[in-house]
């Protein structure tokens, strides 16, 4: 074997044993991530949704049936509220008899929408105050639900997210937050303070 | 132009030079167009085989100008004995002859003299240029002489009328000329106006009754008497306004035409969503024309080219309905949805791409996603009212006033109020 060829077969070995490093070992690139930073942007939306614990109706209680009632509160922060839209999911399985009526934070409120559909478990309610009249700023019930519990077994009731908020002098939903809530499971629900 | 042949000879040459050959006949040749075999002058049957060598073994000459050098030869052939039929071969099925394929020249009255050719012979080679000389019999080159233009033909004595005859300042007439010849001189009252043919079209401005002349090639005159009524034109006819036909929709190179025709909820003769066909109190003179956004997409993204924003829709009273064409990238292939965004209302999906022109036209639109979010909700409420009740100052409407007007009346009130109340019901849009 010439020497041209013994250096041209080391020469190949090195190249292959370089390849199969590079392969198995790869060059790692540190890289750096810039955050710029945005401009805070006061937030419109300081409205925060939630459910109220479920009450038994005292003529639930006296027949012994379970037929309870829950309040949708409303913490509007500085929005000038002037309608909702409520989103709601329970489980059909669990809850009948459902139904929602308007709270006394609307004076003379104006429903725009209700459509309960027992079978999937979904409520769309929307409710306005009256045209003409200004929106309303502070804490309240918004709507109430009524249902029978079939059992005392935990259930959820959620907010969806197509749940929405209209405030005056605002063209987007000023909903901050929502708080679900699961009934029957000793303690219910939160608790809104102002 | 006297036509050459492939030799540069010009076939009266080849006549002349064929008749003075002397040389006694030893030899035949047979026409390939006839079958017919001759006896010839060695002479003639040079001339004969040379203009064969242009026949590429058909037989007949291929080109025009050796065809008529071979009709030519052929035809001198029936100089006096020189070129006698030895053969007839009736049988022989037709040749594809050329043009006025030289016919057997007539035997030489006994056998003497130059005799003459058949009549046809005479009328073939008269087309080429050669006239039978019985003198020398012999066919000369006689150019034809140049046709004589046709004679004008007196039809009578002229006159004229005018189809109508009673019009407007403005409109216009027809005038006929009857009888004489051409060409026509005509004149009409607002100045002489020239025009050979029979008939004269033009606009007339003068008022009152006219008479207009015509003149025509033979020396006659005549005239006819129209009645303009109406205003008196001042200055010049006008001349006749152009039609302009109407453009033809060409989508620009690489698109194809979508034609739309879409029903907006609460316009036109589209009611709402719960009765679309009430439409008693819609609104019947919108706004128009309105821009409209097509989206060529999947599950409701766009592709990529696939967003064409200022479509204009145009409403059409008759079917009460806006109608448009959308031009979309033909680059875009494949089955997409075709959707449609108008300002205010919910997204519609209108069918799926075919990758040709397609005209989608069934569909309504749901009022009341004044936000544009293509759901509708009590944003779009709170929006509406505030452009309804404050006003675009406000900052709820902004500019959005345009978008909460979903009857398209150019008003934000009570109708498109209520017309939202009929249409919410928390849906979305395709």
């Amino acid at each position: 074997m010439s020497k041209k060829t013994i250096a041209l077969i080391i020469a190949l070995f090195t190249i292959t044993v370089i390849l199969i490093v590079l392969a198995v070992f790869p060059v790692t690139q540190k890289t750096s991530v810039s955050i710029t930073p945005t401009p805070t942007i006061a937030s419109q939306a300081q409205t925060v949704l939630a459910f109220a614990p479920p009450v038994a109706s005292a003529s639930a209680i006296a027949s012994g049936s379970a037929t309870y009632s829950m309040d949708v509160s409303i913490l509007t922060g500085k929005n000038r509220v002037n309608a909702v839209q409520l989103e709601l999911a329970y489980d059909p399985k669990a809850l009948v008899n459902v139904d929602i009526k308007p709270g006394d934070f609307f004076p003379s409120p104006v429903v725009l929408l209700k459509n309960i559909d027992v079978v999937q478990g979904r409520i769309s309610y929307a409710l306005a105050i009256s045209a003409g009249v200004n929106g309303k700023q502070g804490t309240g019930t918004i709507a109430t639900l009524s249902f029978n519990a079939l059992s005392k077994a935990p259930t959820v009731v959620m907010f969806l997210p197509k749940t929405q908020v209209a405030a005056e002098g605002v063209q987007t939903s000023v909903l901050k937050s929502t708080i679900d809530t699961t009934i029957f499971k000793g303690t219910s629900s939160a608790t809104l303070s102002p | 132009m006297i036509p050459l042949t492939p030799g540069g000879k010009s076939y009266s040459d080849i006549v002349s030079e064929t008749n003075t050959k002397t040389t006694p006949q030893t030899t035949t040749f047979t026409d390939p167009s006839t079958k017919i075999t001759y006896n010839v002058t060695q002479a003639q049957s040079d001339a004969l085989n040379a203009l064969q060598k242009t026949t590429n073994g058909t037989g007949i000459p291929t080109d025009t100008t050796s065809q008529l050098a071979y009709q030519a030869v052929i035809a001198t052939t029936q100089n006096g004995p020189a070129m006698t039929p030895v053969t007839n071969p009736a049988a022989a099925p037709p040749a594809a002859a050329p043009p006025q394929a030289a016919a057997p020249p007539a035997a030489a009255p006994g056998g003497t003299g130059c005799g003459t050719p058949q009549d046809f012979v005479i009328i073939a080679n008269r087309k080429l240029g050669l006239e039978w000389d019985p003198t020398t019999c012999l066919f000369k080159y006689a150019p034809p002489p140049a046709a004589a233009p046709p004679a004008a033909t007196a039809v009578g004595t002229l006159s004229c009328n005018a189809t109508p005859n009673v019009i407007k300042a403005g409109d216009t007439t027809t005038f006929n000329a009857i009888g004489g010849t051409a060409p026509y001189t005509w004149g009409i009252p607002t100045g002489p106006k020239i025009g050979n043919p029979v008939t004269y079209t033009t606009t007339v401005n003068s008022p009152s009754s006219s008479n207009v002349s015509v003149g025509s090639g033979d020396g006659q005159t005549a005239s006819c008497l129209i009645t303009v009524n109406g205003t008196i034109a001042t200055g010049p006819a006008p001349a006749p306004a152009a039609v302009v036909p109407p453009a033809a929709v060409v989508p620009p190179a690489g698109t194809i035409a979508l034609t739309l025709s879409i029903g907006l909820d609460g316009v036109g003769s589209v009611g709402d969503i719960k009765n679309p066909g009430a439409s008693d109190r819609s609104n019947k003179n919108p706004r128009s024309p309105i821009q409209a956004i097509i989206h060529i997409s999947d599950n409701k993204a766009d592709v990529p080219g696939g967003t064409i924003s200022g479509v204009s829709l145009a409403f059409d009273s008759a079917s009460g309905r806006y109608a448009g064409t959308a031009n979309i990238p033909a680059a875009i292939t494949g089955a997409h949805d075709i959707r449609i965004q108008v300002p205010g209302h919910l997204i519609r999906k209108l069918g799926i791409t075919t990758g040709a022109a397609q005209t989608l036209s069934d569909k309504n639109l749901t009022a009341g996603d004044v936000d544009g979010k293509n759901s509708l909700g009590v944003v779009d409420h709170g929006i509406l009212v505030a452009c309804w009740l404050k006003g675009a100052s406000d900052s709820g409407c902004g500019n959005l006033s345009q978008d909460a007007d979903l009857n398209m009346d150019g008003r934000v009130d009570q109708l498109d109020y209520n017309l939202f109340l009929r249409e919410f019901n928390g849906q979305d849009g395709e």
